[in-house]
């Protein structure tokens, strides 16, 4: 992952805002870890760079750095938890899973699926909880970004939270059918 | 069935306007919706999340670990310096492993390399780099070799570690059904391996069955030492999250707790891998719970003994085979508290080895001591008494552990076992509460006055035990056993022999009386009372006593033989030899105590480094100066192994190592260690005990003959202030400071401490033991030059001959008697006698001392003076010149005779 590639003009405005998504999503984890995250971006940006040949708006920019970023962690998600089928993981509990008690890998798998839930109910809805989850903006960034009040961010951000939430319990301790 | 795409906006719907609404409302709205019950209900769970938790913790939490986790991954192929990636093999909070192939053509050879989670600062690395040197000092059969290390291209440090193909240590022990005894040897080499990073300072932190391997040659292999420090940045570890990548099952309530670490954190990580070994499973069961259950029971829960653990696959089957002692070991390695665990990792296994020759082991029902230290913790005024206490609990218990054992193998007759135990087990309870009563009495909140002494205690306990417990003599004596100890132990060495006596007197009456002593047992108890008064009647002075004492428990012993007390009575013997007889003798008898010392497993423990410690000293009398460094040395290394820095017998120890050092020459190396064991004894103890006074006189006279008498007379001020309690060590005091007195030109003052010294020596001593010897002639000096010239040369003389009966006329003394009386002829004027004396003082020195030693040195000063008186000032430049120059080829430069022989020959060229 060391070896640079030229990345075109355009992707090169993407390029950045993912790694500025990085940074603020890490930002807000409790162990307040700085990680270079140049290349886990560059990985992102050479997936994405053949799809939007422009981006229409800096909204576009956002949403579609944000999609980069939940696809570029779904895939990894995915690979780690074949490997754990296949046998090859460690048994013992590590303190780090310990803080939310729970399996990362499945975890962002159904953050993922539920998002896709979400998008069931409004396209809005889904922009909203992957700007605030995976490109790590605020509130009040959300809702400039999308050109609606920030009551309107908070209120679907109450939902999509408690509804997230709800799913990952589910898978954790799941309700007897 | 309704379209699930409706149902998901009915709930949405739904849910805004109950959360927007009062809460006492919403049932009341829910319950007027068209919304199937279902769905009523789906929303009433979401709304309780939305209330009651902060439900964005979890979401972001698993976004941030797995853009981390990908952050870190590397490719197939990527290069890493010489290393090219294989796969990933593990990973945890503390990074990923992954193996790789050296791939720079070389040669073949399979790495792990372990790379940290964040990029680091400068600083940290600087901080990784450092701790990649230590590791790197590792270099052990037993543990995984650091190769190499270096930081990525986005500034992660990463290490690179000997791949070590093997099956973690329980998943060996399982596959291969191995029995407790393989276990436990295997488990022993583990500990092996600890130790030796503990000597060098390391500590591992994170021991756990994963990160103990076994090769298919059967070879133990530790992995990860220290690497979670290394690769730790400074924030981490200062503050609790240096949990991050702690397997929980194996972290220690300290790590858990967020406290520092020490070499014990490693002492509880090898007893939970024991725990595993014995059961299959970690301590706490902890492999399927929550993190709160897993804290919870790590601080705070009791774990259940190996013995009634749950039963897993992995573990003993039998585990009524874990009963008592391994219980035992297994609970002392996970105490909560990291000092009630065994204090090193040696302690715990040698219990372990202990535990597989059938000895009894150490691991002892924490109760009283814990209740000690407490005590101790809260009342610094006991404190002197700790020590003592301490010791003679061990002992006393050992003992008792040591009859149990027996028992337990010969139980041919199961009432006489059963009796047995009750008594030991009375003796025991009482001595424990004996032992609490003085301590409680020591505690200022009781006493009258802030301050309690220690005689007092000690007297107060004598009184007890002897107007008490009339109808059981035998535990009456070893109460007043344990009481001799504590004596001795804070140097009341008459004290002690009495007491000693009372506890032979109380153990005759036990066998007259028949109360279930067998005879072999009350024979040995007997030997072992009798060693112990050879020895407390030898530091009192009592030698014929001491003597006596220790021929009778030699033919006790040889009538009921048991190794250990044989050496013991050998050692006494020997060291009672060295004080009153030949060197030669002493050495003979010493070394045949060490012969059997070191058929034991634990080659007799800190019993048997005790015993070459005599040796030593005997080889110092000799003397064979080289032999009693080389001796020292050894047990200067297992004694800081053993019991640490401070301990005084490590301290002993020190000044031992330096005071042979001294006499071979090796200046430098003695000054630091005499240096050291005065300071750290200064620190512990008071001007009255006996190990700071010898470590002072040490000191002191290191710096006298590096020539700065002044302050080695300062030195040893402080100690001759009070009353004079410790005869022996006073004398010497008195003896040394007379000495430096004399140098100094205080001359009334030299005769008056040596006056003092010899009439105290006189007293203890027979009036020619080899003790006397060196503070009599140096009396007879200075009585020589404060103006009774006849009656110094008469004493000298006397002493001179005494000594060539005992050790012949070629010894080393003869040589420094000469010097003396040399010198007194010199300052009497009658320098052709002075000329000879000297002569024949440097012939018999250079049998013992090469030609540059401080000692044949001195002889050459005398020359250079009785030149001088002669007026030949050219012949005494020339003795000064090569003078300053031997000194300055074999001591420190800053060593104040240089300067005073650099004075004295400007002096003589330049004459006022």
């Amino acid at each position: 992952m060391s070896q640079h590639h030229q990345l075109p003009e355009l992707t090169g405005q993407l390029y950045e805002e993912l790694r500025r998504c990085a940074r603020r999503i890490l930002a807000n984890q409790a162990e307040g870890l700085t990680l270079q995250t140049t290349d886990v971006v560059h990985e992102a940006c050479l997936r994405l760079i053949e799809s939007p040949a422009q981006f229409e708006s800096r909204t576009h920019l956002y949403r579609c750095a944000a999609k980069a970023m939940r696809h570029l962690l779904v895939d990894h998600a995915r690979a780690k938890s074949a490997q754990k089928r296949n046998g090859v993981h460690m048994r013992t509990i590590w303190m780090d899973n310990l803080l939310g008690d729970i399996d990362v890998n499945l975890g962002l798998l159904t953050i993922d699926q539920t998002l896709t839930e979400m998008a069931q109910i409004g396209e809005r809805l889904e922009s909203i909880a992957e700007l605030h989850y995976l490109a790590g903006f605020t509130q009040v960034r959300v809702a400039e970004v999308l050109n609606i009040s920030v009551a309107t961010v908070e209120r679907e951000l109450k939902f999509a939270r408690a509804f997230l939430t709800d799913r990952l319990q589910e898978l954790h301790h799941p309700t007897p059918a | 069935m309704p379209n699930p795409k409706n149902r998901l906006k009915v709930i949405k719907g739904l849910f805004d306007l109950c959360a927007d609404a009062p809460v006492n409302e919403r049932d009341t709205l829910l319950a007027s919706s068209d919304a199937t019950p279902e769905e009523q209900h789906e929303v009433k769970r979401l709304l309780t999340l939305h209330n009651t938790v902060d439900s964005n913790a979890q979401q972001t939490h698993i976004i941030g670990q797995q853009l981390r986790a990908l952050s870190q991954s590397m490719p197939a192929g990527q290069m890493l310096g010489p290393f090219a990636i294989e796969e990933e093999i593990g990973q945890g909070g503390m990074g990923i492993v992954f193996r790789a192939r050296r791939a720079d053509g070389n040669y073949e050879q399979h790495v792990a390399i372990k790379i940290a989670p964040s990029f680091a600062s400068a600083d940290e690395l600087q901080h990784f780099h450092q701790e990649r040197q230590i590791l790197a000092r590792l270099q052990h059969p037993n543990i995984a070799t650091l190769l190499d290390g270096g930081a990525t291209d986005d500034c992660r440090p990463y290490l690179v570690m000997e791949y070590v193909a093997g099956k973690a240590i329980h998943e060996h022990c399982l596959a291969h059904q191995l029995g407790l005894k393989a276990r436990l040897h295997l488990f022993i080499e583990v500990c092996k391996a600890v130790s030796y990073a503990h000597n060098h300072l390391i500590i591992h932190r994170d021991i756990k069955p994963e990160n103990v391997l076994v090769t298919s040659q059967e070879q133990v292999k530790l992995l990860d030492f220290g690497i979670g420090k290394a690769l730790q940045g400074e924030a981490d570890r200062t503050n609790a999250t240096a949990l991050r990548g702690m397997t929980l099952a194996y972290a220690s309530p300290e790590q858990i707790r967020g406290e520092r670490t020490t070499m014990s954190t490693d002492v509880y990580g090898l007893g939970a891998l024991l725990y595993c070994l014995l059961t299959g499973h970690s301590p706490h069961g902890l492999d399927n719970n929550s993190a709160e259950q897993a804290v919870e029971a790590i601080c705070r829960t009791e774990t259940t003994a190996p013995s009634r653990a749950q039963v897993d696959t992995g573990g003993i089957e039998d585990r009524r085979s874990l009963r008592g002692d391994l219980d035992n070991i297994v609970s002392k390695a996970l105490r909560k508290e990291p000092d009630r665990r065994y204090a090193s990792v040696s302690e715990l296994q040698r219990d372990i080895e202990r535990y597989l020759n059938r000895e009894p082991v150490l691991a002892t029902p924490p109760s009283f001591v814990y209740r000690a230290g407490r005590l101790i913790a809260r009342h610094p005024a006991a404190s002197a008494l700790a020590a003592a206490v301490v010791i003679a609990i061990n002992l006393g218990l050992a003992a008792s552990l040591y009859l149990a054992d027996q028992l337990r193998t010969e139980r041919d007759s199961l009432l006489d076992a059963q009796r047995e135990i009750k008594r030991q087990m009375y003796t025991a309870e009482r001595t424990t509460a004996l032992l609490t009563d003085m301590f409680e009495a020591a505690s200022p909140a009781r006493a009258q006055s802030r301050t309690v002494s220690v005689d007092k205690v000690l007297e107060d306990g004598a009184r007890k035990i002897r107007e008490t417990l009339d109808n059981d003599p035998a535990v009456k004596s070893q109460l007043l056993k344990s009481l001799a100890q504590l004596n001795y132990n804070v140097g009341k060495y008459h004290d002690a022999a009495t007491l000693q006596q009372e506890a032979l007197q109380q153990l005759e009456t036990a066998a007259r009386l028949q109360t279930g002593l067998r005879v072999t047992e009350a024979a040995h108890m007997r030997a072992e009372l009798l060693i112990g008064l050879g020895r407390y009647q030898r530091e009192s002075g009592a030698v014929n006593g001491a003597a006596a004492a220790l021929e009778e428990a030699s033919t006790l012993l040889e009538q009921y033989p048991d190794k250990r007390l044989q050496a013991q009575a050998l050692h006494r013997k020997g060291q009672l030899i060295s004080r009153v007889g030949s060197p030669d003798e002493a050495i003979e008898v010493l070394n045949t105590a060490k012969h059997i010392w070191q058929q034991m497993p634990d080659q007799g423990g800190a019993l048997g480094l005790a015993n070459s410690h005599s040796l030593s000293n005997a080889y110092f009398n000799k003397p064979d100066f080289p032999m009693a460094a080389e001796t020292e040395s050894v047990v200067l290394a297992e004694r800081i192994k053993l019991l640490g820095e401070s301990h005084p017998d490590t301290l002993n120890s020190y000044r031992f190592v330096a005071r042979s050092y001294m006499r071979v020459g090796r200046w430098q190396e003695a000054r630091e260690l005499a240096q050291r064991a005065y300071q750290v004894s200064g620190k512990i103890f008071s001007t009255e005990n006996k190990i700071f006074r010898h470590s002072a006189i040490t000191y002191a006279r290191l710096l006298g003959r590096l020539g700065d008498f002044q302050a080695a007379a300062e030195v040893l001020n402080p100690f001759l202030t009070g009353e004079v309690r410790e005869l022996e060590t006073t004398a010497e005091l008195y003896h040394h400071r007379g000495y430096f007195n004399l140098n100094l030109g205080h001359l009334a003052q030299a005769r008056a401490d040596l006056e003092k010294a010899v009439d105290i020596l006189g007293k203890i001593y027979p009036h020619n033991s080899d003790s006397t010897f060196l503070p009599r002639a140096n009396l007879g000096e200075a009585m020589a030059v404060t103006g009774d010239a006849a009656s110094g040369i008469e004493l000298i003389n006397q002493v001179k001959q005494e000594n060539i009966v005992q050790y012949g006329a070629d010894d080393y003394g003869v040589a420094s008697w000469n010097l003396r009386l040399a010198r007194i002829a010199l300052h009497t004027g009658k320098l052709q006698e002075a000329s000879e004396l000297n002569q024949l003082s440097r012939s018999i020195n250079l049998k013992t001392f090469s030609h540059d030693h401080p000692i044949v040195l001195q002889n050459d000063e005398t020359e250079m003076r009785i030149a001088l008186a002669q007026g030949d000032t050219l012949t005494a430049i020339e003795l000064c010149k090569r003078l300053i120059e031997t000194y300055e080829g074999i001591f420190p430069r800053d060593a104040p005779i240089i300067g005073r022989l650099q004075k004295l020959l400007r002096n003589m060229r330049n004459p006022v």
